[in-house]
């Protein structure tokens, strides 16, 4: 039996000194490593891919680890903040920027260096910069132009937005057929998109109030219904389910499509068809979203250092913001004046300046944190009761008895946060 | 155990290991440290005689399950029971609530209707399993030319399980799309929205949970091949008919691969989740509107939304014990149950006995 001992010591030893070995030679190279999470969608993934390496070749003492979390984003970093394995830099949109601030690092942030003053401000929270803004992603208004043409619609302008009710007589004009063959003004609206259009939202501007009550929450529900009946101008929601609105808007079964976005612009450039286009979305447009990287507290000095070099390369420098658009993949649209030309330059057959207009023009949905807690009620109830979901009673009758339950949870949000 | 961890991993970078191996080493030098004093311990054990060596290598061969067990099972356990008297998000301290989760639980709407949904889905759908694949199994244990094939067909689909199957059914049950619609459109019946349409989403899944039965057809047909033709041969001389004998032999000779069946059924539809994930992401995608409301609103799946959508921790936890005690009870109910109805070829005899018992007194 002491053999045995002997004999287990012995491997254990070998097993030490393998391991040991294997760290030395590592363990000499001076680069410092970081981690990057972020999320999205295959063009998204590459787009980061290509930007993390045009750093590493620029920083060539930095190695980034390229961390793409396909799903549950959210909490996946959060399980691995809570493990004590945070990455070092992770990316958080404008919504969930407050929800991470005590996982944070302050960053520093020149709001003159981005051409929207939006940019810099979503990453604030409470006075304190929380995360640099890098990327912005508002919606568009993609178009047929031969079914405009078709229906003697005239196309969108380049520049100025339709009004709602423009877009809405437009859509209804460009219906027509029935069946299998019948041909959409537009695809599906999506509701807190309109919510956005028609500049309101389920919740004031501070984030203290809901507003399921208000009579623009309660109309735009009433259009959406309106335009996904079955003799509606968009498809119903059994039509639509399972379909992909882009394959039926360049085949000619739907006119418009309000919320394009620019992770899509490397695809709609594949296609090269000189009628299909983009403009101005209607209104206030649908929701702006900016996307920022964050620096986590967990991080060592030199990782932390690295980290800036890192964020602050890929928010302000045109080697990076360059690549956020290209023929191959798209991402978003740069954050920095000097990167825009480039963007545009990609598809200068498209009018990607309306994507730059939108950052402008779109509004930030304001951001409450655990939003999905608090509207689960009202989606729950919207949708088994009102025609957003399957239901027919009035959005006018429903909408009201949701206010309080919505209020109440915000109040117990707003409370725990202080 | 975290200061034990950040120990190693201080020694680890001390020494020069790169900080990749910092999760693997950090988990399995401390396993080994434990592995080798339990056997040490062990042959310290046998050889001063405390422990005869046939127990010295029981222990032995069994300490791995046990370490695993422990470890990943009842550690995770017990560290749930605690987190669920906590509120915690994952990125800010725990606090310290007592009891404050499970009167949440008891107050909350979405608990109630998700325990409905839950019990409703588990009293059809286990039963409709149960019936189902037992007549495909008498079906499949006639003796016929080629009947493995129609075997081997009947079980195929059990392989398609878990997301692929939902996948498959958004598109059977698709309102405009789907094979279900199109072959009721074909006798002039309007198919409903399914998935979409609180009334009929939790049957769409119920039907749905049929396409498996293949699986529980295998074990029936093993079961049937198990009873005594004998058996049946006495009750044709006695001159029983085939639903005679299909009573009174084959389903009490039956009935432990029944009840079998029912209680890993029971278990599994009460933690039924992919269905209702798949589903609500699916269609709350693109215009945003779709969803059938809570009409698929299944125990673990609103475990799951308080846990990784909302970051209610310490709720979920808690959420998590009440259904493993509800599951516990249930269980418990069936076993208890069974004895009225489960016949166990092993049990005759002393039943007997007992009965000789009662009779000499």
């Amino acid at each position: 039996m002491r053999k045995q001992a002997l004999a287990l010591v012995g491997a254990s030893a070998i097993l030490l000194s393998l391991v040991g070995c294997s760290g030395g030679t590592s363990g000499g190279s001076k680069a410092t490593e970081i981690s990057y999470a972020h999320w999205g969608n295959q063009a998204e993934a590459d787009t980061i891919a290509t930007m993390v390496k045009a750093f590493e070749k620029a920083h060539p003492s930095i190695t980034v680890d390229d961390q793409w979390l396909q799903g549950d984003y959210e909490a996946q970093v959060r399980t691995a903040i809570a493990g004590g394995k945070a990455p070092t830099v992770f990316q958080v949109s404008d919504q969930s920027v407050r929800s991470f601030a005590t996982s944070l690092q302050d960053v520093e942030v020149t709001p003159s260096a981005y051409y929207n003053d939006n940019a810099a401000n979503t990453m604030k929270v409470s006075k304190a910069y929380k995360a640099v803004p890098f990327v912005a992603k508002p919606k568009v208004l993609l178009y047929n132009g031969k079914l405009l043409d078709a229906a003697g619609v005239p196309r969108p302008s380049a520049d100025t937005p339709m009004t709602t009710e423009q877009f809405v007589d437009a859509a209804k004009k460009l219906t027509s057929g029935s069946g299998a063959k019948k041909v959409f003004g537009s695809a599906p609206l999506w509701f807190e998109g309109f919510l956005s259009v028609n500049k309101t939202g389920f919740f004031n501007q501070a984030g203290t109030k809901c507003l399921l009550d208000s009579t623009k929450v309660i109309d735009t529900a009433k259009m959406v219904i309106s335009a996904q009946k079955a003799d509606g101008y968009v498809p119903t929601p059994d039509e639509a389910q399972g379909q992909d609105m882009f394959q039926w808007l360049s085949t000619g079964r739907v006119a418009m499509q309000p919320d394009f976005g620019p992770w899509d612009i490397a695809k709609l450039a594949a296609l090269g068809d000189p009628d299909i286009n983009v403009a101005p979305d209607p209104g206030g447009g649908e929701p702006l979203e900016i996307d920022g990287l964050g620096i986590t507290k967990d991080s060592k000095a030199a990782e932390t250092k690295a980290a800036t070099t890192f964020i602050n390369f890929m928010s302000t420098s045109t080697q990076a913001q360059n690549l956020l658009t290209t023929k191959k993949s798209s991402l978003g649209v740069p954050v920095i004046e000097k990167s825009v030309e480039s963007f545009k330059a990609n598809a200068p057959d498209l009018n990607l300046a309306a994507f730059v207009t939108a950052v402008g023009q779109n509004a930030s949905p304001v951001a409450v944190p655990n939003k999905g807690e608090i509207l689960k009620s009202f989606w729950d109830t919207a949708n088994a009761k009102t025609g957003l979901g399957s239901g027919s009673d009035d959005p006018a009758t429903v909408f009201p008895t949701l206010q309080s339950g919505c209020q109440s949870s915000l109040d117990k949000l707003i409370k725990s946060e202080k | 155990m975290g200061d034990i961890i950040a120990a190693i991993n201080a020694a680890l970078t001390a020494i020069g290991i790169p900080e990749e191996l910092d999760a693997i080493l950090s988990f399995t030098i401390p396993a080994a440290v434990v592995f080798a004093l339990f056997y040490v311990a062990l042959a310290i054990l046998a050889k001063k005689g405390r422990m005869t060596r046939s127990t010295a290598a029981f222990w032995g061969f069994i300490f791995p399950w046990i370490f695993g067990f422990l470890v990943f099972t009842a550690g995770p356990m017990v560290y749930s029971l605690g987190l669920s008297f906590f509120d915690w998000d994952l990125v800010s301290a725990p606090t310290f609530v007592g009891f404050g989760n499970y009167v949440t639980a008891a107050q909350d709407p979405y608990v109630g209707k998700a325990l409905q949904v839950t019990l409703l889905f588990a009293v059809v759908s286990v039963p409709l399993q149960v019936v189902l694949s037992l007549a495909v199994a008498m079906l499949m244990n006639v003796k016929v030319k080629g009947i493995n094939i129609f075997r081997t067909i009947w079980y195929l689909p059990s392989l398609v399980t878990g997301v692929a199957q939902v996948a498959l059914f958004l598109w059977v049950f698709n309102p405009k799309y789907g094979l279900v619609n199109g072959v009721l459109g074909f006798f002039g019946i309007d198919g409903p929205s399914w998935f979409r349409d609180p009334n009929w989403a939790l049957p769409a899944v119920i039907l749905m949970s049929l396409w498996t039965v293949g699986g529980n057809m295998v074990i029936y047909l093993a079961g049937l091949q198990d009873v005594p033709a004998e058996l049946h041969e006495a009750a044709q001389l006695d001159g029983a008919g085939q639903f005679r004998r299909f009573w009174n032999v084959t389903l009490p000779q039956l009935s432990p691969v029944i009840f079998f069946n029912v209680v890993t059924g029971l278990i599994g539809a009460l933690q039924t989740f992919t269905q209702g994930y798949i589903i609500q992401a699916a269609l709350q995608t693109g215009s945003g509107t779709g969803s059938s409301g809570t009409a698929l609103l299944f125990f673990v799946l609103y475990l799951y939304q308080n846990a990784f959508n909302y970051f209610h921790m310490g709720y979920a936890s808690a959420l998590a014990w009440i259904l493993f005690v509800m599951i516990m009870l249930l269980t418990l109910l069936v076993f208890r149950g069974s004895s009225f109805w489960v016949y166990y070829e092993s049990a005759r005899p002393a039943r007997k006995d007992r009965v000789r018992r009662v009779r000499t007194r």
